[in-house]
């Protein structure tokens, strides 16, 4: 008699709890997966005018005929401030994936020869952001952008990416970089406004239907 | 009883456990080997004779889209957004340390009729563009008596409805005697086909970026063979 009681309740005991465990497991799975995100420690200015351009970081380098600009003017501190305060996993379609961000950006080398994962000791469901570059682009003919190239690759359980997608996406400029040097904290707020919207674009190019350019 | 109810508990204690061990992976970042220039094809591959030569990345980029109405200010206006995100493009998969890796990956000491014994030096800073021609004197402090520079002065992509993309590569050699003279120069572009650059925003964009790498290695290699006819002319006189 005291053995069925007993089983009983544990029977019931068991059967309570498994909801729980379902969730339990649920999340677990979620909570394994990473998204490691590194950001880019290069910074480039391109210019095109009427007369001159071309030079590559004839703006950082203070040459003639170049607006000037702040040397490190999105470091990496500004780029982890910008993307800490946004859902960057599910702006990129991996709901639930807990994201991580590395303060130590990858050379341009490691970037484009890694052909495994980043980062070691990482969960089996994993994916990597890398910020690739970042240029401020001007035509004197269609303004000012920022360019910003990112790669994604995504590692379903092994250190062979199951998928890969780089791509360049452009937030239009008004005020960076400044005439004024009075206005240079407006224009570095717009600058890091527009890196927070590439990252949603990115997202949305990273999710839509591939091309039929792309799907070779 | 006991035995019972820790059998029942015991999936989700073990569940816990494993749950806490997942979520808080190790994460070991791989060491930053990676990060430093290689030193593949930079020391002589014969015992070292006391020849060098430098070399410099290009710093001018630039795009040119000609439309159907064969260049001009309208069409410069049509294209230019094109053109600008095509030359912030190049700068960032032809910088600097990737043209000297690129030129580094090529055999120079035998593309450039060199001594086995040449030391190769990289100078990751380029020159100034406007420079490259004025100045007659060597761009570095070496006082080797056998002593060669590279200077690459631009790289232009262009697009015509004739011509199709092509990226052009300017290349510059010059080789001093003893003392600051120059003995032989040497400047020529190289240019070949594009085939999947540019990209278009949002679009992948990986193959097209090392493409450029590809052709500007390729465009060196028609610079080289030209260079060689043209220096042993010279040399010959």
């Amino acid at each position: 008699m005291w053995v069925k009681i007993c089983l009983s309740v544990a029977l019931t005991a068991f059967a309570a709890v498994q909801p729980a465990l379902a969730d339990e497991n649920e999340r677990t799975e979620s909570a394994a997966c990473a998204l490691h995100i590194w950001l880019s420690r290069d910074f480039h200015t391109t210019y095109y005018g009427w007369f001159h351009g071309g030079t590559v970081d004839g703006s950082l380098k203070q040459r003639s005929g170049y607006v000037p600009i702040p040397t490190a003017p999105l470091t990496i501190r500004d780029q982890g401030e910008a993307l800490r305060k946004l859902p960057v996993a599910d702006l990129l379609g991996l709901h639930g994936f807990v994201q991580e961000i590395h303060d130590q950006p990858l050379s341009q080398r490691a970037i484009r020869e890694t052909n495994g994962r980043h980062a070691q000791g990482t969960p089996a469901c994993y994916a990597e952001l890398i910020v690739d570059d970042l240029i401020v682009q001007e035509n004197v003919l269609s303004g000012k952008a920022l360019n910003v190239i990112y790669r994604f690759r995504r590692f379903d359980g092994g250190d062979v990416p199951t998928r890969t997608f780089g791509a360049f996406v452009q937030q239009p400029l008004r005020l960076f970089p400044p005439a004024d040097p009075a206005r240079l904290p407006a224009a570095l707020d717009e600058l890091a406004a527009a890196f927070e919207r590439s990252v949603a674009e990115f997202g949305t190019k990273l999710q839509a239907p591939p091309k039929r350019r792309d799907r070779r | 009883m006991k035995r019972l109810l820790i059998l029942a508990i015991a999936p989700l204690t073990l569940s816990g456990a494993q749950a806490n061990a997942q979520a808080a992976p190790e994460v070991t970042p791989l060491p930053s080997a990676s990060d430093n220039t290689p030193t593949d094809g930079l020391q002589p591959v014969a015992p070292a004779d006391g020849c060098e030569l430098h070399l410099w990345p290009a710093e001018r980029m630039s795009s040119t889209t000609i439309g159907l109405l064969g260049g001009g200010l309208l069409d410069a206006a049509i294209h230019a957004n094109r053109d600008s995100s095509n030359q912030s493009l190049m700068a960032s998969a032809l910088d600097s340390p990737s043209q000297l890796d690129a030129l580094q990956a090529l055999d120079l000491r035998t593309l450039l009729s060199l001594t086995p014994g040449t030391l190769i030096v990289r100078h990751e800073t380029p020159l100034e563009r406007k420079t490259m021609n004025n100045v007659k004197t060597r761009r570095s402090d070496s006082h080797a008596a056998c002593y060669s520079e590279l200077i690459v002065g631009d790289v232009a992509y262009q697009k015509s409805p004739l011509y199709g993309r092509s990226l052009r590569t300017l290349f510059m050699l010059r080789k001093f005697d003893a003392n600051q003279k120059i003995i032989k120069e040497y400047k020529a572009w190289g240019g070949n086909g594009l085939k999947l650059f540019p990209p278009k925003e949002g679009e992948d964009a990986i193959t097209a970026l090392d493409e450029l790498t590809t052709v500007y290695k390729r465009n060196f290699d028609e610079y080289a063979r030209n260079a060689r006819a043209s220096l042993a002319r010279t040399g010959s006189r």
